[in-house]
């Protein structure tokens, strides 16, 4: 039984909208003082804007926060927040790397003499002295970017603790303070891992400061924490003590699924198997092998014309690179590519294109939309050739190209002459699907289809791509979104480290088995 | 200019509600509801026709504006030919510009190009024994050609903002340029270019009706050739151009060389037009260009560059400074009025072309 003690943070009905997204939805979590918190959660869940809250960065739109028992403005809306005894320490560690370790280490805080100038000296041994106290030893005058990413990591708590050490002081209040590390070993090779990990047991043990941790890896959760919360859907699920849960508890939990959805994806492959076998629509409509470049270490898999495939994997396993990877936008190491049984050497977006493939890339704002172009313009790029008569462009041809696939798609307001950033985000990645299908392609390559829109327009996106399937077209799906995968993938491949960890057909396909293999089985023992 | 913009439209939203009052006092109150929402709707379309032409009234407002001031010297037959004659090296050069700005880069270096090209021709046919006016001109054309492909060079393969390349660039053919002629301003020997330059039609200088046919041509890639399209893109988005296959260094490449042509061509028109010619004579045509091109971009297509666009830019420059000085103000208000203008255009820029506009100012 958890016994409780002083709560070192706690936060009540946190609420945060972006636009019509609810980022988090009454968050209510207490922090005790001393321990190490985790936070665990997938991409959605929430974590990333309740750091963000803490860090200052955003405002939520409602809710509560108690520092030490004591009720206190979010630290966004406060000049106080340089004296909350809270630093949060981000994901890229925010280091400049052709500037020395001195200088990123003192930036802002550099002691002066009488004359105004920075006494280096005293600098240089007191960001020694510093970061050999967490077992940092490199020299202070070394460039950042020279260094390797455990010890940037390191030097960045280091760099944390100092300044919360510095509050104390000048609130000449010598109480608690709390380190929040997110995402802290995202960086890391995976051999640094345990000694980053013992070092922050260290910091947490010896000065007493209380540490939250986000993560979405579980087993450092696991192997670090006393206690951790859940979230999902920007809410908690639930807090628990790390000793009572096992690994593939924390993983179910993490994954919450929504049984409904579930259940109609069974559905739906279950039918695709009756159907479809191996000799259905036939031919196929991609063939990789031995693919590597990227984070990706050497894949091979076949997509058949009339299968929706999904590629997955933790962030970071190089599923999230093999779009750019068929398509040649990122240069390959190595790799046999062939479309509809056709090879294709020296890959890149024009061949790519011509070979009969589409890539639609992950982000609305910067790679797939022309966000100041208008939907017809977005729609028809890349293959305006079936809009031209000798030479010439054949606007009205077009237009109506486009309003039939509009009103199809059901995307309002249905003027094609609207810019695309006068569109919500389902509305605008409608349209560019939309450009994925005006396309008569043999292999469609989808990015994130459905990151930050709603849940019609992801519906209305899954049942199209389910029929531009069933018309001979293969679809391969690279997401990070492991409760939609299931829904629209008749396979799914996971990837772990570069390589292919395992694969997914029919009625194996769902989140828990997906994170089953992208954390390696059920082999991770708790702590 | 402004001010002007606020008073003509609400003169024209008072007028369309005024209509629209008396219209429904006529048929009665059943309808008012179906009516408010029609009245709305008019001032949408009020708006949305400002907003393209607001800056294209400006043309006739001027001309309007000035001849009813100097009725005797400014609105003359001879005064509006002379406005469109000496208007066709602004009109060629903000032709190229618009083509790289469309594409997101800068092109600083058209002055240096046209003094330089100029310089080149002048010296061929004077120093060299035996030199044709047409060889010349091939070479000075050749020299354009470098000038733009050294810019692509420095641009797409080195990677160097074109912001800073042309600006050197710019300096730099200046110099040549300089070093070419001896730092000395040299008379056009060439009776081929004089010819060409000199001939007019309708009364108008033959290089207005270039600088036309420019346009027209320039206008035609951006409505109905893949090319122009993509352009657009690449300005707009270049990396979603270059994921969905569209071949965006090819592009970029080839506005620069168009750039560098265009002001071969307007410094061929310079020579033929004037009788003598330094390398720093395309120099002042730096702000002009730009205040006229960046004009086009809140006009016709708000919020994109467009051909249609740059000609009405240039044309509200021209008739403003030829107003001026024939308003006899001192010869100095016609750069506060280019300089003023190029402020206001990017700020009506701003306003009128919204959502489009933050990539670029």
């Amino acid at each position: 039984m958890h016994i409780e003690k002083a709560s070192a943070l706690e936060v009540n009905d946190l609420e945060m909208t972006f636009g019509a997204v609810k980022a988090l939805a009454g968050l209510s979590l207490r922090i005790e003082q001393g321990e190490i918190h985790g936070i665990v959660g997938h991409n959605g869940s929430g974590k990333s804007t309740f750091v963000e809250i803490l860090a200052g960065s955003h405002m939520p739109t409602g809710g509560e926060m108690k520092l030490f028992g004591s009720l206190v403005e979010f630290p966004g809306s406060s000049r106080l927040r340089q004296r909350y005894p809270l630093v949060v320490v981000h994901q890229d560690v925010g280091m400049v790397g052709s500037m020395s370790v001195v200088d990123n280490f003192r930036v802002n805080r550099f002691g002066r003499g009488f004359s105004g100038a920075i006494h280096w000296r005293n600098e240089v041994r007191l960001t020694r002295e510093r970061l050999e106290a967490l077992g940092v030893g490199v020299d202070p005058k070394a460039l950042v970017e020279e260094l390797g990413a455990a010890s940037q990591v390191l030097i960045s708590v280091a760099r944390a603790l100092m300044d919360l050490e510095e509050i104390r002081e000048r609130a000449s209040d010598k109480g608690q303070s709390i380190l929040i590390l997110d995402e802290p070993t995202s960086s890391l090779p995976s051999g640094a891992v345990d000694a980053f990990l013992e070092t922050i047991r260290d910091v947490n043990h010896s000065l007493g400061t209380t540490v939250i941790i986000v993560s979405h890896n579980p087993r450092e959760i696991m192997a670090l924490s006393h206690r951790f919360s859940a979230l999902k859907n920007g809410s908690l699920v639930g807090t628990y003590s790390t000793g009572e849960v096992s690994y593939p508890e924390l993983a179910a939990l993490m994954a919450g699924q929504n049984e409904k959805e579930f259940e109609i994806a069974l559905k739906r492959n279950a039918s695709r198997q009756a159907v479809g076998g191996d000799d259905a629509v036939s031919g196929p409509a991609l063939n990789v092998s031995n693919l590597a470049g990227g984070r990706v270490k050497g894949v091979d898999f076949a997509i058949r014309c009339g299968e929706i495939v999904g590629i997955t994997g933790l962030l970071g396993s190089g599923h999230e690179d093999v779009p750019y990877l068929l398509s040649g936008a990122y240069p390959t190491a190595s790799g046999g590519i062939r479309i509809g049984g056709r090879d294709i050497h020296g890959v890149n977006p024009r061949r790519f294109k011509d070979s009969g493939g589409v890539l639609l890339p992950g982000d609305r704002q910067l790679t797939s939309g022309i966000q100041a172009a208008t939907v017809r313009e977005n729609m028809t790029m890349g293959h305006l050739a079936p809009f031209k008569a000798r030479g010439l462009l054949k606007h009205r041809r077009e237009r109506h190209s486009v309003a039939q696939m509009m009103s199809k798609m059901r995307i309002l307001p249905e003027d094609p002459d609207r810019p695309l950033n006068q569109f919500s985000g389902g509305q605008q990645q409608k349209s560019l699907i939309g450009r994925c299908l005006l396309r008569s392609a043999g292999l469609i390559i989808i990015d994130e289809p459905c990151t930050g829109i709603d849940v019609g327009a992801r519906n209305e996106i899954h049942s199209t791509l389910r029929e531009v399937a069933e018309s001979g077209v293969g679809v391969l799906i690279a997401s990070s979104q492991y409760e939609e995968l299931p829904m629209i993938c008749d396979r799914i491949i996971v990837l772990r480290d570069g390589r292919i960890a395992g694969e997914l057909i029919g009625a194996e396909v769902s989140e828990e088995e997906i994170l089953k293999l992208c954390y390696g089985g059920t082999e991770v023992a708790a702590g | 200019m402004g001010t002007k913009g606020t008073a003509l439209k609400q003169d024209a939203l008072s007028k369309g509600q005024s209509s629209e009052a008396s219209a429904a006092q006529a048929v009665g109150p059943a309808i008012q509801a179906g009516h408010a929402a029609g009245n709305q709707r008019l001032s949408e379309t009020v708006r949305a026709f400002l907003k393209r032409y607001l800056v294209a009234i400006l043309v006739p407002l001027l001309f309007i504006l000035f001849s009813a001031l100097a009725p005797s010297t400014f609105f003359t037959a001879y005064n509006i030919e002379t406005i469109l004659t000496t208007n066709a090296v602004l009109i060629i050069l903000a032709v190229g510009e618009t083509a790289v700005l469309v594409t997101g880069e800068f092109d600083f270096s058209f002055g240096g190009t046209l003094g330089l090209t100029a310089a080149i021709v002048v010296m061929m046919i004077t120093n060299m024994h035996g030199v044709t006016s047409g060889e010349a001109i091939l070479v000075s054309f050749l020299a354009a050609l470098l000038i733009g492909v050294v810019n692509a060079f420095f641009v797409i393969k080195l990677r160097v903002r074109s912001f800073i390349v042309t600006l050197g660039m710019g300096t730099l053919t200046t110099g040549v340029g300089l070093g070419v002629t001896g730092s000395q301003t040299v008379s056009n020997p060439s009776k081929l270019l004089t010819n060409a330059m000199t001939k007019h039609l309708f009364g108008v200088g033959l290089p207005f009706f270039y600088g036309l046919v420019l346009i027209v041509i320039l206008w035609l890639i951006f409505e109905f050739v893949r090319t122009g399209r993509n352009m657009y893109f690449v300005g707009e988005g270049r990396k979603a151009a270059f994921l969905a296959g569209i071949h965006v260094n090819r592009i970029r490449a080839g506005v620069f060389i168009f750039s560098a042509l265009c002001a071969w061509l307007a410094g061929m028109v310079m020579l033929g037009q004037t009788t003598a010619v330094d390398a720093t004579y395309g120099g002042p045509y730096l702000l002009p260009v730009f205040a006229a091109v960046f004009l086009g971009f809140t006009t016709i297509r708000t919020g994109r560059f467009n051909a249609l666009g740059t000609l009405i830019g240039v044309l509200v420059l021209a008739i403003g400074s030829t107003g001026l000085e024939v308003l006899s103000v001192a010869s100095w208000v016609t750069q506060v009025f280019d300089g003023g203008v190029l402020i206001v255009a990017v700020a009506l820029a701003n306003i009128l072309g919204g959502e489009r506009i933050d990539r670029w100012l």
